[in-house]
């Protein structure tokens, strides 16, 4: 059953792309893409409701392997990724309909957008580090089409810088995994098995701690610069950017957590072979550098779709520092952290798409008074700003607060303090440019603009998802979280 | 092939694709550059069906083919087409000059040679400079990349870094398994061809591969 859900949710992306490519479809491209990422959540459902009544699932003879952690990195990626194809239809037909997209490129966008699903799903449902190499290797190459899509100089700019920082990046992880590899193959031969993290963790504590160490820097440092980590960060906040929003929902909600998805994955190997006090310093100096390095740009920042790159640099930082703070609560917070930033920055990135659109310049500047022109749009982005600020009630304030009670709990204090002042610097000036848009006196000739149903859905669900776990948390989101932090203690 | 000599003809290949990382820096035009770089390749598939003869292994085999075909042929070629396009600024532009260049990458070769010294690795094969070698080929790719200003030449600078990486990979465990290396393959296959059609595309917008006109997007 496990194996039929998995290859139906590759598989189905895949094909509905080749049927929107090779059918040649116009119009109805969108509305079939939202039926197969629609497809894809529903069969993603009895996977999820399976692995946490009975615990971690394999198929494809321990191909496929999917815990509680992953769960929770392969439902992001689905319920996002039918809010962004939702967002798509009114986003991409607008842009077909004023000439900067082709009828031909519609049909790419779509295909691409579908292929690049598959891509990131395969990511956290493998069990086999390679592979999971493989997947992320072509998340980058797909994406970096699309975030090339309109043919623009800067466009391209970003896209080029995307391409080769990326690869780069990734090709440092391939570095570290065939050094996992050589670690491996020492104690058990050389055969598939001894890619597979389940494996892997079961002989870690005999691997040479010297090879896993450095393994685990160049594993860090390339699925860091494709997770946004300063300093490898410089290529997000164009890439981010540039792209289409509704991919850029897609790249700052859900790849990167695929790429630090990686990291919690060989983090786990790396503290069976050579104890968590050195994998904890890596990242907490990452996690921390991150943080920090957005505020200044985030203070001067006035292209709001960059502005949100760089606050996605500052949360991947801080989902990082809580992982390396270490301890249950604050393994919690990074988990809880994780999905808040997926809905709320996807959300974000739908409105401001809308925004962009309607004033024709992504400058902060011109978009003055937005609750009084565009009430839907401003509210969805004032509420997504607020969650994002991580103020209570929203579920980014009690991982930040338990990141930082975690700090404490764990005898690292300082760096929980100096993490906290970091964040607070980065809200207030957050708050400081939404309020602005949102309450400033509308400039003459400002656009009113009403957002279509779809549109104003594909905002509005994932901060009412988000809503839903931050006030009134179900019962078994709490489980499934807390599951994936037994996952991440290497139980 | 016997193993002995298998891995003394590794050791040779690899010090030659380390030269000609070295060579790739210091030629003046682009398309020489290839050549080079056609000719790292071709040692790296040789080097890889030695390995293969050596343990008579298929899937190593496959993997030095794929290299052949891919990173030898393939890419090259590509790149030869864009060059072909693009008749004017056929002097490298870089940020570094030539012989500051070379100066730096000999003194990198000679850093990781007397630093890394088999710590923490024995070659599987049991070539003894080929780690060092190879981390090396990958530093001087880094270099190339960041001190190139023309877009071919950074894209060469990737994948003389990939070349690099994939020497260490055969030396240290024989590559990865078949399935998994066929989709580093497929993966590597793809950017080229994305690294193509960039290109192509730069060409058309600015008129020029000068990276230097990839400047708007700061702060």
């Amino acid at each position: 059953m496990i194996s039929w859900a998995v290859a139906f949710m590759i598989v189905v992306p895949v094909a509905s792309a080749l049927a929107i490519w090779g059918l040649r479809l116009r119009t109805l491209a969108g509305p079939l893409a939202l039926l197969a990422t629609i497809a894809m959540l529903t069969a993603s459902a009895p996977i999820a409701i399976r692995v946490e009544s009975e615990g971690p699932q394999s198929a494809f003879r321990g191909w496929v392997l999917v815990d509680s952690l992953s769960v929770v990195i392969l439902v992001l990626i689905i319920a996002v990724g039918v809010c962004a194809v939702l967002n798509s239809v009114s986003y991409i037909d607008h842009d077909v309909a004023g000439g900067e997209l082709t009828e031909h490129d519609r049909r790419r966008y779509y295909a691409l957008l579908l292929v690049f699903m598959a891509t990131m799903v395969t990511v956290p449902v493998t069990n086999n580090l390679g592979v999971m190499w493989v997947a992320i290797e072509a998340t980058t190459v797909v994406s970096v089409l699309l975030v090339s899509i309109y043919r623009t100089g800067p466009a391209l700019e970003a896209a080029w810088k995307y391409l080769l920082i990326g690869s780069v990046g990734i090709g440092l992880a391939l570095f570290g995994t065939m050094m996992t590899y050589y670690a491996s193959s020492a104690i058990s031969g050389e055969n598939g098995s001894a890619l597979s993290w389940t494996e892997l963790q079961r002989i870690a504590a005999q691997f040479d701690p010297r090879v896993m160490r450095l393994a685990f820097i160049f594993v860090v440092v390339g699925y860091g610069t494709k997770a946004g980590l300063a300093p490898m960060h410089t290529w997000l906040p164009d890439a981010h950017s540039q792209a289409p929003s509704p991919v850029s929902g897609l790249l700052s909600g859900v790849l990167l957590n695929c790429a630090v998805y990686a990291i919690l994955r060989f983090r786990i190997i790396a503290i069976g072979s050579a104890g968590s006090q050195f994998t904890d310093h890596l990242l907490i100096a990452f996690g921390l550098f991150s943080i920090a390095i957005a505020v200044p740009f985030l203070v001067v920042q006035h292209d709001i779709k960059r502005m949100l790159g760089y606050h996605s640099v500052e949360h991947m930082g801080i989902i990082v520092l809580a992982i390396g703070i270490g301890g249950h609560v604050a393994l919690y917070a990074a988990m809880l952290h994780l999905v808040a930033h997926s809905l709320t920055k996807s959300s974000l990135f739908f409105a401001a798409g809308s925004l962009v659109q309607a004033f024709h310049t992504r400058s902060m500047h011109r978009m003055r008074g937005l609750l009084r022109i565009m009430p839907v749009a401003g509210a969805g982005l004032m509420l997504g700003v607020l969650a994002l600020a991580g103020l209570p009630p929203f579920a980014m304030f009690t991982s930040e607060f338990g990141l930082v009670s975690g700090a404490f709990a764990s005898g690292r204090g300082t760096i929980g303090v100096l993490g906290a002042v970091f964040i607070t610097l980065a809200a207030i000036s957050l708050l400081y440019h939404s309020i602005e848009v949102a309450y400033g006196e509308p400039r003459p000739g400002a656009p009113v603009r009403r957002l279509s149903a779809s549109t104003a859905l594909s905002v509005f669900a994932p901060l009412l998802l988000l809503s839903w776990i931050s006030i009134a948390p179900p019962s078994a989101f709490v489980h499934s979280i807390d599951h994936a932090v037994l996952v991440l203690e290497g139980n | 092939m016997s193993r002995e000599f298998a891995s003394s003809t590794i050791d040779n290949l690899a010090l030659g694709m380390l030269l000609a990382a070295i060579a790739i820096v210091w030629v003046r035009t682009p398309g020489q550059a290839l050549l080079l770089f056609a000719a790292q390749s071709v040692m790296l598939g040789a080097a890889a069906v030695s390995a293969g003869l050596a343990e008579s292994s298929p899937h190593i085999l496959v993997a030095g083919a794929l290299t052949l075909a891919i990173k030898g042929i393939a890419a090259p070629v590509l790149l030869w087409v864009v060059l072909k396009r693009i008749p004017a600024g056929d002097e490298i532009d870089a940020t570094l000059g030539r012989r500051m260049g070379v100066a730096l990458a000999i003194a990198l070769a000679l850093v990781f040679a007397q630093s890394f010294d088999g710590y923490p690795f024995v070659a599987a094969i049991g070539a003894q400079r080929v780690l060092p070698t190879a981390v090396t080929v990958v530093v001087i790719g880094l270099q190339l990349m960041v001190t190139r200003r023309q877009a071919v030449s950074q894209a060469l600078g990737f994948l003389v870094l990939e070349n690099g990486m994939a020497l260490a990979a055969l030396t240290a465990t024989y590559g990865m398994p078949l399935g998994v290396e066929l989709g580093i393959f497929l993966d590597l296959f793809l950017v080229v061809l994305v690294i193509f059609v960039y290109t192509a595309r730069m060409h058309l917008i600015f008129g020029s591969l000068d990276t230097d006109r990839l400047r708007s997007l700061r702060g």
